[in-house]
């Protein structure tokens, strides 16, 4: 048996003999004959899903079928948002928040977040080939283009604009996706018969990569539940009455869950299922209205996040860890059998498969996202909203032990600031230890703190600077540096101009 | 829910599988995950300030011997261009324990007990530590060392993870974080030591502390640091050869100042010359981190003998380097052993009228190191790789060889792919950073920059090896490159310095 590095299935060899093959096995090429397949459900939440708990009344049999032989995850939040974000992530194993690397880019929204997978960033399909696997990914995502991720499948279709003239327009949106959903199923279907190696399968509104989603919030209601200097895609809409628009994503669920259906039947079962939603829609919660919206509902964030192993493990088993939409790639390749690269964040979630406890999987206190310019953080318990710089921050409490609603509402920042600051301190963790500050064409980098970096005011930083010593010596660095082999108080003396910099 | 993943007590205590009884559930000694069936040891060999030119399979033409390293090179793999992803001792260890780059340094605040400057923090947290990893996959984790960071008061949380953990208290020199030892020796014991342009330096203090840790310490070759961290490797292998796999870390703080190693060795590299003539053997020729040649006064007859120090100590280090393998070698260990041979930075001899480290100074003799890994089944022994390794990517490895996951934040490369014909994902460029200074450069390139871009100096290694001659004005599209190479690296921003309060992160 040629072991994966990734797959440990055996016990610990107790006894070794002198001489055996240290099986550490790492395949360069892909274990032969093992077949992965990504889907994308456009838009849902977990909560509108029966095989997710949901109580929504919804009827998903379909993704509630596959659910039960899943190993299914329950509290995962994508690590950013909207659409597009998200799919960077997806194929790059990389955390995109908090959004450092954005720079604006043509055609695309200003809305940290909105830029193409950078050529530094390593790319799921890229690694799959290179270790001899068939990749196919079908998708309308305009960011995936060009020879790194190998054969593209377009499904193609009319899109209309975003608008952002509130629930009429929300209502148009989902009934976007529900469309997407369908010819990219449809075009996914077609590449599923005689599949090998690797399929994507993720249907995408192009429209998404040149209109970041609105935030509808009532008016006035911005300065009461406001969270920070909303970014520009905050829009002010009155709505009466969210039925139509829940009506429409309930809709919208179920034809998507038609859709897996019908996509299911042709998966064999021996083809590893990777099925995730992308980003939640707020429906009116909360006073939210939006797709991948900041907002202090819960289960507005939540995705339906689900492996299904063609050897069954762990099936119908569920797990509260906190996954999330970076660990797809990583956890793709080592069911492959192949080399993660590490510059893929993402955990191994395979590892869940080999029997080991979540709790053992590499500890994970908080979900971690951004959307735009502001980060969410979330536990079990406490969800933290906040802007960039950290200094609006807001804390909703969802204690289980408290029957009423009202905490979910009530920003309660000032009440556990204990509990405030582990989870910045957590988002600032993630961040490296900085969150980014943007401007209109990027993140920035602040400007350098000179204080008395140059003491002697010679133009030349102190790191730099000639010691006092008149006799020249063998330094070239100095000499570069236009130093004339006297130190700053004789040039001033003689009236001699400051040395330039190279 | 607090940040703090580890448990107080225990390797691999934390987030154990509830298989115990007791409150908390917790069963300290029982693996929660597993490792390869047959997995192989890992021996790491780590030598602080080790230049690879001072290596004889590195250098056709160097000063001094080094027999053992030799051999250990013709049975490896070895890395002819590894640079530490970031430097000097602190960050660099950060990364070989934990797998996440220490680059560029966003993580940074000023930290007691530690020196001053970017890059000089604890292990966070929120860092996997690759002994930790290894405990909690049933593997037996052991480290000696006699670097006064690792032993000291803020690196704990590394030594918690550790089964065996033998810290040597002999580098002297670091009294401050050397507790258990007080007694300096009298200021004219030290005379022969001191330079007189040093005369009224803080390394009067250090070298006290190390000849009165010398007096009582040391009466023979085997007490000298890196033959006490060897000895402790020595014994550790001879409890974990029944543990196995085994994790073994045998990590010298020498030869980093003072050079003072053995006085037939120091004699070996070459004869008294320049100020040794006077009676002052420069084995502490700078102030720790460095000081012009200028500045110290020391002609170039003394920065020869320097040379000749550092070179003895590199082959004593080597000596003993060697009887370690030969240790592993006699217990039958050598055929199931991954073994790793890595340095941290190198020192700058009076080359660029340094001696020392100085940042600004970071060209090829402090980032380039040597670097080699021993398969057990000798595949590819003798070869070279020109990959640009570094300190990040050996945890990785160390897991992969183990057959253990690696916590996705480990971001360093799977180096053990190139024992299997493959190749790690293409490193077009290196990087890395040390203090407030950034490097770039690949095998034709080489860039050293300030932190804030005011200075960036470029330098063309094919015929300026020594990369004394800045040519960064003939030359600005490619110091855009490489500088945008940087905020790609540091993941599009890099972060800014303060220049007060211990160069504190500002942002970015």
């Amino acid at each position: 048996m040629r072991l994966t590095r990734r797959g440990l299935l055996g016990t610990a060899g107790a006894g070794i003999a002198a001489g055996t093959l240290p099986a550490r096995a790492l395949a360069q090429d892909a274990e032969s004959g093992k077949r992965a397949l990504l889907v994308v459900l456009p838009l849902i939440r977990a909560d509108y899903v029966g095989g997710f708990d949901g109580d929504s009344g919804t009827d998903t049999p379909n993704i509630d079928r596959l659910a039960a032989s899943s190993l299914r995850f329950d509290r995962v939040i994508p690590e950013c948002m909207p659409a597009l974000p998200v799919r960077r992530t997806l194929v790059t194993g990389m955390r995109s928040f908090p959004f450092r690397d954005w720079k604006r880019t043509d055609g695309m929204p200003a809305v940290p977040g909105y830029n193409p997978v950078w050529d530094w960033q390593p790319v799921m399909m890229e690694t799959m080939r290179a270790g001899g696997v068939d990749t196919v990914y079908v998708t309308d995502n305009p960011i995936v283009d060009g020879p790194r991720f190998g054969r593209v499948v377009r499904p193609g279709g009319a899109t209309g604009s975003n608008g952002s003239n509130g629930i009429k327009d929300e209502i148009a949106a989902i009934k976007r996706a529900t469309a997407a959903a369908e010819r990219t199923y449809r075009a996914g279907i077609r590449e599923l018969r005689g599949m090998s190696g690797f399929v994507g399968i993720d249907p995408f509104d192009p429209v998404d990569a040149v209109e970041a989603p609105p935030i509808y919030v009532k008016p006035g209601e911005v300065e009461d539940e406001g969270i920070g200097p909303m970014n520009e895609r905050l829009v002010e809409a009155r709505w009466d009455s969210v039925d139509e628009l829940r009506s429409a994503y309930r809709d919208h669920v179920e034809a998507v869950d038609d859709l897996v259906g019908d996509l299911m039947n042709e998966v064999d079962d021996d083809v590893f299922v990777f099925m995730l939603g992308d980003i939640g829609i707020a429906l009116g919660e909360h006073d939210y209205v939006g797709r991948g919206t900041p907002t202090s509902h819960r289960e507005s964030y939540e995705i339906p996040f689900l492996i299904r192993d063609p050897d069954g493990r762990k099936s119908g088993d569920d797990v509260d860890w906190y996954a999330s939409t970076h660990d797809v790639a990583p956890t793709i390749l080592s069911y492959l059998g192949l080399t993660i690269p590490g510059k893929m964040w993402g955990e191994d979630l395979t590892a869940l498969l080999d029997d080991v406890d979540e709790d053992d999987l590499y500890d994970r206190p908080f979900s971690i996202t951004a959307s735009g310019s502001l980060i969410m953080v979330r536990d079990k318990r406490w969800l933290m909203v906040a802007d960039r710089e950290e200094i609006e921050r807001r804390m909703y409490d969802d204690d289980e032990e408290v029957e009423d609603d009202i905490t979910r509402f009530e920003d309660v920042a000032n009440e556990d600031t204990g509990q405030l600051t582990d989870m910045s301190l957590a988002a600032l963790a993630v961040a490296g230890g900085t969150l980014p500050e943007f401007g209109p064409e990027g993140a920035l980098r602040p400007p350098p703190e000179r204080a008395d970096d140059d003491t002697d005011d010679d133009g030349i930083p102190n790191d730099f600077d000639a010691v006092d010593n008149d006799e020249p010596d063998d330094n070239d660095d100095r000499e570069a540096l236009g130093y004339d082999g006297r130190d700053a108080e004789d040039r001033q003396a003689s009236g001699d101009r400051k040395p330039a910099l190279p | 829910m607090g940040l703090t993943r580890r448990g107080l007590f225990g390797a691999g205590a934390a987030g154990t599988a509830a298989l115990g009884l007791g409150a908390c559930g917790d069963d300290y000694f029982e693996p929660s995950t597993d490792h390869g069936d047959d997995a192989p040891n890992t021996l790491l060999i780590f030598t602080d300030s080790t230049r690879a030119d001072y290596i004889h399979h590195y250098n056709p033409d160097p000063r001094n011997k080094t027999p053992n390293l030799d051999a250990l090179a013709k049975d490896s793999l070895t890395f002819s261009w590894a640079v530490p992803e970031a430097m000097p001792t602190g960050p660099a260890r950060r990364a070989l324990l934990t797998g996440v780059r220490s680059f560029p340094f966003r993580n940074y605040v000023p930290t007691e007990g530690l020196p001053v400057g970017p890059g000089w923090i604890p292990i966070p947290d929120f860092q996997p530590i690759v002994t930790e990893v290894l405990g909690e996959a049933g593997v037996e984790t052991a480290y000696c060392t006699d670097n006064p960071f690792l032993i000291g008061p803020r690196f704990g949380n590394f030594r918690r993870t550790l089964d065996w953990a033998r810290p040597s208290y002999s580098q002297g020199a670091y009294r401050f974080l050397n507790k258990p030892f007080k007694r300096p020796a009298t200021r004219s014991t030290v005379e022969r030591y001191l330079l007189p342009d040093l005369s009224d330096s803080v390394e009067v203090g250090r070298l006290r502390a190390m000849a009165g840790w010398n007096s009582i310490y040391r009466d023979s070759d085997r007490q000298y640091p890196t033959a006490r961290v060897v000895r402790s490797g020595i014994n550790l292998i001879d409890d974990l050869k029944d543990r196995r796999p085994f994790f073994l870390g045998v990590d010298a703080f020498d030869p980093h100042e003072p050079l003072d190693a053995p006085r037939v060795y120091q004699i070996a590299a070459g004869s008294p010359k320049g100020i040794e003539l006077d009676g002052i053997t420069p084995i502490q020729p700078f102030e720790t981190p460095y000081s012009w040649v200028i500045d110290v006064d020391v002609d170039d007859e003394t920065i020869e003998r320097v040379r000749e120090l550092y070179a003895a100590e590199i082959t004593f280090a080597d000596e003993w380097i060697g009887r370690l393998m030969n240790r592993l070698a006699d217990e039958n260990l050598l055929d199931e052993t991954v073994v790793y041979f890595m340095s941290d930075h190198g020192l700058t001899l009076g080359e660029h009228g340094i001696l020392g480290k100085h940042a600004a100074r970071a060209q090829w003799h402090i980032y380039h190191v040597p670097c080699m890994i021993r398969h057990p089944e000798g595949k590819r022994a003798g070869e070279t790789s020109d990959y640009f390794a570094s300190t990040h990517d050996i945890p990785r490895t160390i897991l992969s060889f183990m057959g253990v996951r690696a916590p996705g934040q480990m971001n360093g490369e799977d180096l053990s792919v190139l024992f299997d014909g493959g190749e790690p994902p293409e490193r077009r460029w290196f990087t890395s950073c040390y203090d407030d200074h950034l490097l770039a450069g690949d095998r034709d390139w080489f860039m050293l920059a300030d932190s804030e871009g005011r200075l960036k100096r470029l330098y063309d290694r094919r015929s300026d090896p020594q990369e004394l001659h800045d040519v960064a004005a003939d030359n600005p599209e490619l110091v855009d490159q490489l500088w945008k190479v940087l905020e790609d690296e540091a993941g599009g921003t890099l972060p800014q310095f303060g220049v007060k309060s211990g160069k504190a992160v500002l942002g970015g």
